[in-house]
């Protein structure tokens, strides 16, 4: 289990638990995160929003917003 | 009168803008939501003697109530304004960008779902049934590839059948899958609101919203049921926790059911990602690709326009002497010839020459966003731009702006948030073009000799300070709290640029865009004109003059002689202008230009001449003034014209310039004062 933020690219996974109001919550899920997803890191490169790949679909997260989303890393 | 009205819907990058021009034309009207600043973009078209109208809803990725751009959105759906609402998604991504279409069931409005980017999702390889999914749904979907218009006969077809049979998405499904997950809770509050849900929503419509959180469904269903029932709900409500992940869970479940059968995919052999951009948006090279293809754009740009505005200025010569000659013979009186030849032509040469640089830039810059490459650029420079509360793109109009301040300005236009791009706009005009510096330069250099650097050095810290300022002020009123949550975007996949759509979309906005720079452009040139006059060309004899001398004793609060202070309102017309008027203004014994022929003809000056002119003529401290006013003032009459153009706010256009000038002046008031310390 780690942190968004943390995961390194090319680690690929799934999301485990999603953190925040409900506005974040609204937000990520609707462009298509939720617990459950695969996501594989396209990019995660200090302050820089991190780059993430689910649902056929490519995602910039803020990094802030990255400590508040937990995967589990299952795979390089 | 329109007879059918219909509302496009989706998801940012779903195609939304590319259908509305496709649709629509030139028949387009933009302009703000009442009260709102979220754009509101109208057209018309028709289609076998039927008129339509079309209103283009905001990009936004859900129906919830947590932005302005939603809460418009969902407003009107409710309201009974439209006929139909059309919601698009990006058949490339389909699972996801259903996920509007999920978001809706349970409105009982019309509704169609248009299935865009097929050309896409074929290339890919994805066979979509669109019958059996138009079967489950229950209303008409529609496959289509906006970007060829050529292809929008059956959905022209399908939109007055659609219309008449009043095809409603029920959501009985989803309600189903939210009994089947969320269970008890949402049984309970099922029972505990109106049977028939309030208006458009449905009941399991608001349950939703409510588990969401979602403050306006709230407000809604409060007023409608008494102080027990809603007690009882929010009891229900607190039992629950993320609401939001649940229902969303739900929503997918629903489009995961809906597709299944309905599309067959490949193996996704493709790279996620291509070798452009794992580079494009990598820490190292990201900013330094990024800023060379905005030079490089920048460049393109001018390659474009400077022809077009040569041709424009020499045909405006040509015309100007034809003209004046022609109304000298006929014994027209010269005041009237000096109206229409210098101020009326010069204004509409202003008009054309701005025209011709905002064709090169909407052409340049929205082929970059067409490919999608923006987004990357949005991505790169996110951290850096949110300091000022801006999106990442706003780094393009910045850079521009130091070649041009109309191209900044109009540069904004790729910022999708209007609020936002107001804030752009204000910001960009601090940026120095290429002609502020040829004026700074020289009469830095004039007063200051090798110090001149530091003069330089100083308008950059407080353009600096100029910019966090006034995108503190700014901001406050234009970026709401909502738009400020941290970068969460799609990156869309890179697109094969659409020529045609690119070409025929900008060479229809150059026709309004004309249009509204001539109204502007006249108006106030004309104005100038008329404080400038004379008949015999001494500047003496001209309104501004006079007025320059009276006020003089409070313009020198500010350290501005007559003299600089013209030179100041020149600038506002134009920043090559200044030069010309001091030369006019310094020289004038014998000097018969007028402030007005320097503007319109930008006719060469001495340097040399000038600088010695001007040392015997002011101070260094009100020089410095001067460099500091001129440096700070308003771009130039057509960055102004073009902000209204971008902004379509008069009154927000007039707040910027206003600041503008206000702000020039109290710097030049303090650069004054400290220059009275120092020399
Ligand atoms: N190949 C293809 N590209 C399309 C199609 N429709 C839109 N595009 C491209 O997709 C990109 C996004 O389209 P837009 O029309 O800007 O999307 P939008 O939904 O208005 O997105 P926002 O402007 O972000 O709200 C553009 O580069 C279009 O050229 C299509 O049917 N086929």
């Amino acid at each position: 289990m780690k942190k968004l933020s943390e995961v390194k690219k090319g680690e690929k996974g799934k999301i485990t638990s999603l953190q925040g109001d409900s506005r974040f919550l609204s937000r990520i899920t609707s462009i298509g995160l939720t617990v459950g997803s695969e996501v594989e890191i396209m990019q995660n490169q200090k302050k820089q929003p991190v780059l993430i790949y689910g649902r056929d679909t490519m995602i910039a997260v803020n990094r802030d917003e990255c400590e508040k989303i937990i995967m589990e890393v299952s795979a390089k | 009168m329109s007879d059918t009205t219909i509302a496009l819907l989706g998801q940012p990058n779903s195609g939304k803008s590319t259908l509305f021009n496709g649709l629509t034309g030139s028949r387009q009207h933009v302009g703000n939501w009442p009260g709102k600043t979220v754009e509101k973009k109208e057209g018309a078209f028709n289609y076998d003697g039927i008129s339509y109208a079309v209103v283009d809803l905001p990009g936004t990725y859900s129906l919830s109530a947590n932005s302005e751009e939603e809460v418009v959105t969902r407003d009107y759906i409710a309201s009974n304004k439209a006929d139909l609402i059309c919601i698009l998604a990006d058949a490339s991504q389909l699972e996801r960008s259903l996920f509007m279409l999920a978001d809706y069931a349970g409105i009982n409005k019309p509704v169609v779902l248009l299935l865009n980017m097929m050309d896409v999702a074929i290339q890919q390889g994805k066979t979509i049934d669109s019958q059996a999914i138009s079967k489950k749904l229950g209303i008409p979907v529609i496959p289509i590839t906006a970007s060829n218009r050529k292809g929008y006969d059956e959905f022209y077809k399908n939109i007055e059948v659609s219309k008449k049979s009043h095809s409603m998405l029920k959501g009985k499904e989803l309600a189903d899958i939210y009994l089947e997950i969320i269970g008890e809770p949402f049984r309970q509050l099922l029972e505990l609101l109106p049977k028939d849900g309030v208006g458009a929503f449905s009941s399991s419509w608001l349950v939703a919203k409510l588990l969401e959180e979602d403050n306006h469904a709230m407000q809604l269903v409060k007023s409608k049921v008494d102080s027990g029932c809603w007690k009882e709900i929010e009891t229900v409500l607190s039992s629950v926790k993320n609401g939001n992940l649940l229902t969303a869970d739900c929503k997918f479940k629903w489009i995961e059911i809906l597709l299944k059968n309905s599309v067959k995919k490949p193996e996704n052999k493709q790279g996620k990602m291509n070798r452009f951009d794992r580079i494009a948006t990598s820490k190292i090279w990201g900013k330094p690709i990024a800023v060379g293809i905005i030079i490089l754009g920048l460049i393109l740009s001018m390659v474009i326009a400077i022809p077009i505005m040569g041709v424009f200025q020499n045909i405006a010569q040509i015309v100007t002497v034809q003209l004046s000659t022609a109304l000298v013979a006929v014994g027209v009186p010269k005041v009237i010839i000096s109206l229409l030849c210098y101020g009326v032509l010069t204004a509409v040469t202003f008009a054309l020459m701005m025209v011709s640089f905002v064709f090169g830039i909407s052409l340049v810059f929205g082929f970059i966003e067409e490919i999608g490459y923006m987004a990357r650029i949005s991505y790169v420079f996110d951290s850096t731009m949110s300091k000022l509360g801006l999106q990442g793109k706003a780094i393009m109009p910045f850079l521009v702006s130091f070649g041009c301040n109309i191209g900044g300005v109009s540069g904004s236009r790729v910022i999708d948030s209007w609020g936002q791009r107001v804030t752009t706009i204000a910001l960009s005009w601090v940026v120095p073009c290429a002609a502020t510096w040829s004026v700074v330069g020289l009469v830095s250099t004039v007063f200051f000799g090798s110090q001149a650097f530091l003069v330089v050095l100083s308008l950059f810290v407080v353009a600096s300070l100029h910019m966090a300022i006034t995108s503190r002020l700014f901001g406050r009123h234009l970026i709401k709290e909502s738009d400020k949550t941290g970068l969460i975007m799609e990156l869309p996949p890179y697109h094969k640029p659409q020529y045609r759509n690119l070409f025929r979309f900008v060479f229809m906005r150059m026709g309004d865009v004309l249009k509204r720079a001539l109204k502007t452009i006249i108006f106030v040139a004309v104005i100038f004109w008329a404080l400038s006059y004379t008949a015999d060309g001494n500047i003496e004899n001209s309104v501004i003059y006079k007025i320059g001398t009276i006020i003089e004793p409070v313009t020198m609060w500010f350290g501005l002689r007559w003299q600089t202070f013209m030179a100041f309102l020149a600038a506002a017309m134009g920043k090559e202008a200044a030069l010309g008027v001091l030369a006019a203004l310094f020289n004038s014994q014998g000097q018969t230009a007028g402030i007005w022929d320097v503007i319109s003809k930008q006719a060469a000056v001495s340097t040399s001449g000038l600088g010695n002119a001007m040392l015997t003529g002011i101070s260094k401290a009100e020089a410095l003034a001067f460099i500091y006013a001129f440096f700070f003032n308003v771009p130039c009459l057509m960055a102004l014209a073009t902000t209204l153009q971008e902004t379509h706010s008069i009154k927000w256009t007039l707040r910027i310039a206003g600041y503008y000038m206000g702000v020039a002046l109290l710097l030049s008031a303090i650069a004054y004062h400290v220059g009275l310390l120092i020399f």
